[in-house]
């Protein structure tokens, strides 16, 4: 009997003392642990810290290194390997990026940041189905900072991607994005206004592109690019009064803006030769009708006439059928001899068909080559009447 | 190794006949989890060591200093040969060997001054940057904690030689946060068998071990590897190029160490303290252009499976990695061969995998699945344990998508690396040291006699049934004293002739006419399992599994040692090739 209970008591002794040398080790280890732990936070954080200094004085690969540095201390940090990811980006090394991105993505599907830098290199890479999936995860995703903020640039950058691809298809996707994005942007901000308003105007929403740079200019009165976007939407959408009314305030701070000075100029020419502009009296209606019969006449009959002397005019430029051209010719002249103010102001519909023959003429005309700023008025003129037809 | 001291011996088999308060199987049992617990500590400040030695030899990042690349391996390896030859001989190499030769020749035995000495030695080693890594002596380290406190609790020989196993997986689940492949690994490649009560302690300290381990140096696979899915049955085409390429790789690996190895060993003795720093600075001049190949790895591991280095670079990676691997180890340092291995798959799995993408861009997955599937590869190949490799890679990645590729790929690596080098790379190791260690992949391979080699179609001379006996004139002819014997139930037992020639002159009372019971056998079963149940009996009844009553068979014990004479291993296939 004694001798069973001192061979229970050695067991438990022994492993009683067992237990107590493992927990002797376990608190060493913990405390042993701890620092471990803290150096590797420092070394990852400083190498965090001299990778985010890198990449902001543009050094990518240097910064490449540092988040890898900064990675090998916290395999975990989805941050440290995003920005790692980005500085591969920025060091053009996309293919490695990528692998990291994806690495993310797939713990972290819903995460805006990471799509967004998916989104990226698809849409280098040309793939726009992913890059459009992407981007629209991320447009979605989690953003924990300033969600709305990312998300319009997000629209941006997604709206620019399809424009810069020029397919119609992509320019419809675009389009649907800025009217989206018009819709949720603050008018308040001039600059994302006039950014939209830039994108309105390439994806052909000219009346909603003048709207946004209206709302920008309501903001910042004087905001030179929004001026600009307005007075060529408006200019685009045959409002010369418009377009006149914006560009006014242009030339007058840089009269050496020549394009813009000669969009002024147009559009005076314009509202000048439009007969058909409002309030005019039937006497001014037949005087300008007049003048822009003289006008096309002269052009048509300079087209004309190097049919007979083809050295004058440039190899490139040839003339328009001689059917067309000359059958209008011949009509205008046998008109010419009608054609008075007063028979035109006497008659509207005489008027009509008198300027209907003017742009018929400045449209055959066209292909002479480059026409004065009159013919271009007139030019513009004939299109205006073809729309409103 | 030496044998343990005749007081340990002494110790361990007095206790055999003691009585305890808890039976020893559950002491083996609950000692299985404090020693998963304990290895799992030690493992942890094992690893913690080599990073703690790295950053003192290095600094903190990843390239290191110039300066510093060729002076830190060669001088640490000074020391390292020092402490190696004056004070810790038996740390040399990976530690696999020397857990099975505890195991298998010094009753589990594994001094104490082995485990200081290999957590230091190998510590330095690897933090100085050494082509080695810490899951060997780490396994090590866990099998010799193990022996200690089994010794110390006087356990019986047979748990005290199994208890060095056990703490080989903490230690080995520990190093890679890789429960199932430890437990695998030792039972493949360190035991040889599977029984309930082995692998529930190994089971149970590896567990133990790795809980430790995650809750201090974290839960996250060792590899955070990128998405993979099998886009078409076409792209495990590419994945089996892989493997005939880890084949290849694995057997350069292997033969490298077979041939440098034994002609390092056999310099003279002085050498042995210049080896290892000679090795460091070889591996040093190599780290002046590819440092990646210096320490460990694992972060260039990473990198490789995210698609940082090019073709051409995985493939040189790969072998500079195979040459500073083989130079490390053959030189006598302390420190393992699975980081390397890992490292070298990795690498030509990327080299593989860049290839064929340029080949066939559309056929190909990721570089980083191909540098998965290579680490698979690789360990199959050179360390030749297929299941293990399986595992092990699903593990340290997190990810069982890459399942199908893994097997096809370690499958062809396995088998090419077989039938080019023969001989497991353990089994080659522990023959240059003079040692005898049971070849667990050639058991594996041994063909089993069964009993349906041995037996003999039942004749009426020695099957006779009680309800047909013949008269007794004839059974008083017939040959032998014992006869199998059919009752009336169906039922194949044993009577001698005399109560057989009762029964069959009516002399006999029903009682009388009881079988005695005899052991039966089945055609599917091992011969020696016949060998155990024959005992005293001239011979046994072989029986259909799904008919009892049916004989389909006799086997005496003189059939059972004609068919092992005739066809068990002949002497050429039992004498193993000297290196």
């Amino acid at each position: 009997m004694t001798s069973r209970l001192n061979i229970i008591r050695r067991e438990h002794l022994l492993l009683a003392g067992l237990i107590v040398v493992i927990a002797a080790f376990f608190s060493l280890t913990t405390f042993a642990a701890r620092a471990y732990h803290r150096k590797q936070e420092h070394f990852g954080e400083a190498w965090y810290q001299r990778g985010e200094q890198a990449l902001k004085q543009s050094r990518p690969s240097e910064a490449v290194e540092d988040f890898r540095n900064a990675l090998a201390y916290s395999h975990d940090n989805d941050l440290y390997r995003l920005r790692l990811a980005q500085a591969l980006m920025a060091d053009h090394r996309p293919q490695e990026a990528r692998s990291h991105l994806l690495g993310l993505w797939e713990k972290e599907p819903g995460d805006g940041t990471i799509n967004l830098e998916l989104a990226r290199l698809a849409a280098m890479w040309g793939d726009t189905r992913q890059a459009i999936r992407y981007y629209h995860a991320a447009l979605y995703g989690v953003w924990p900072d300033e969600p709305m903020a990312h998300r319009w640039q997000i629209r941006f950058e997604l709206s620019e991607y399809l424009l810069q691809r020029n397919t119609v298809q992509d320019t419809k996707e675009a389009q649907a994005e800025l009217v989206a994005l018009a819709a949720e942007l603050p008018p308040q901000d001039a600059a994302a206004q006039n950014r939209l308003g830039t994108l309105l105007l390439l994806a052909g929403l000219n009346a909603r592109a003048l709207a946004v740079f209206r709302a920008a200019l309501a903001a910042q009165p004087n905001l030179m690019p929004a001026l600009k976007g307005a007075s060529e939407a408006a200019f685009r959408m045959g409002e010369y009064q418009t377009a006149r009314h914006y560009l006014l305030p242009i030339v007058a701070q840089d009269p050496k803006d020549q394009s813009s000075l000669e969009m002024l100029n147009l559009c005076e020419l314009v509202l000048k030769l439009d007969p058909f502009a409002r309030g005019l009296t039937a006497r001014e209606q037949a005087h300008r009708a007049l003048h822009d019969f003289q006008l096309a006449l002269a052009r048509a009959q300079k087209c004309a006439v190097p049919a007979a002397e083809p050295t004058s005019r440039p190899a490139s430029q040839t003339a328009p059928p001689a059917d067309d051209l000359s059958s209008l010719l011949a009509q205008a002249n046998s008109r010419k001899s009608r054609v008075s103010e007063r028979a035109l102001a006497g008659n509207p519909d005489v008027l009509e068909s008198t300027m209907d023959l003017v742009f018929k003429l400045e449209k055959a005309s066209s292909p002479c080559g480059p026409a004065g700023l009159e013919d271009k008025a007139l030019g513009l003129l004939a299109q205006q009447s073809e729309a409103a037809r | 190794m030496s044998a343990p001291p005749p007081a340990a011996n002494a110790a361990a088999v007095g206790s055999v006949s003691g009585r305890r308060f808890l039976g020893e199987d559950q002491i083996f049992l609950l000692l299985s989890i404090l020693i998963g617990v304990l290895a799992g500590l030690a493992v942890v400040c094992f690893r913690m060591s080599i990073d703690a030695l790295r950053w003192i030899f290095f600094g903190s990042g990843l390239l290191p200093p110039r300066q510093r690349v060729v002076l830190v391996p060669g001088a640490v390896g000074l020391v390292v040969a020092f402490l190696v030859v004056r004070f810790f001989p038996r740390v040399r190499g990976s530690g696999v060997n020397q857990t099975k030769s505890a195991l298998y020749i010094y009753d589990g035995y594994i001094p104490g001054s082995t485990i200081v000495g290999k957590f230091i030695t190998s510590a330095l080693a690897i933090g100085s940057g050494q082509s080695l890594g810490p899951e060997d002596p780490s396994l090590q380290i866990g099998a010799g904690l193990a022996s200690l406190i089994g010794r110390r609790l006087k356990l019986s020989r047979q748990n005290l030689r199994l208890i060095a196993p056990v703490g080989a997986a903490a230690g080995l689940a520990a190093a890679f946060n890789t429960p199932i492949a430890a437990v695998l690994f030792v039972i493949e490649e360190v035991i040889g068998r599977w029984s309930a009560g082995v692998l529930g302690a190994v089971v149970l300290a590896a567990v133990s071990s790795v809980v430790v381990e995650r809750w201090f140096l974290g839960a996250e696979p060792l590899f955070r590897t990128p998405g993979y899915s099998l886009e078409s049955p076409g792209e495990l085409f590419a994945y089996a190029i892989l493997g005939v390429a880890g084949g290849l790789a694995s057997m350069v690996f292997v033969r490298s160490i077979k041939f440098l190895r034994p002609r390092l060993r056999a310099m003279p003795r002085w050498t042995q303290y210049l080896l290892p720093a000679i090795a460091g600075v070889l591996i040093g001049l190599i780290g002046l252009r590819f440092p990646q190949v210096m320490g460990a790895g694992y972060d260039y591991m990473d990198q490789a499976m995210h698609d940082q280095y090019t073709w051409e670079v995985l493939g040189i990676l790969a072998g500079l990695k195979i040459l500073a691997t083989v130079l490390s180890f053959s030189s006598g340092t302390p420190g393992g061969l699975f980081a390397p291995t890992l490292f070298i798959g990795a690498m030509v799995g990327g080299a593989v995998g860049g290839v064929e993408r340029l080949l066939f861009p559309h056929f190909t997955g990721p570089q980083g699945a191909y540098a998965l599937v290579g680490m698979g590869a690789l360990f199959a190949g050179i360390l030749r344990a297929p299941m293990t490799s399986v595992f092990l890679v699903l593990e340290v990645s997190g990810n069982y998508a890459i399942i199908l590729p893994v097997i096809i790929s370690n499958a062809l690596a396995y088998l090419i690396s077989r039938s080019l080098q023969p001989t497991p790379i353990f089994d080659l190791l522990s023959r240059q040291d003079g040692l005898d260690l049971p070849s667990l992949e050639e058991d594996r391979e041994m063909a089993v006699l069964r009993v349906e080699d041995a037996m003999r179609a039942p004749t009426p001379q020695v099957a006779l049934r009680l309800e047909a006996l013949p008269p007794p004139e004839v059974l008083e002819s017939l040959p032998g004293e014992f006869f199998l014997v059919q009752d009336r139930s169906g039922y194949w037992g044993g009577m001698t002739k005399g109560k057989l020639l009762d029964l069959a002159s009516d002399q006999a009372s029903d009682a009388d006419a009881r079988v005695q019971e005899l052991p039966h056998l089945h055609p599917d079963h091992a011969l020696d399992v016949a060998m155990r149940r024959i005992g005293e009996w001239p011979f046994l009844p072989v029986v259909h599994r799904a008919d009892m009553n049916k004989l389909v068979g006799v086997v005496s014990l003189a059939d059972i040692l004609e068919t092992y004479r005739k066809r068990g291993p002949a002497l050429h296939e039992l004498a193993e090739p000297a290196d």
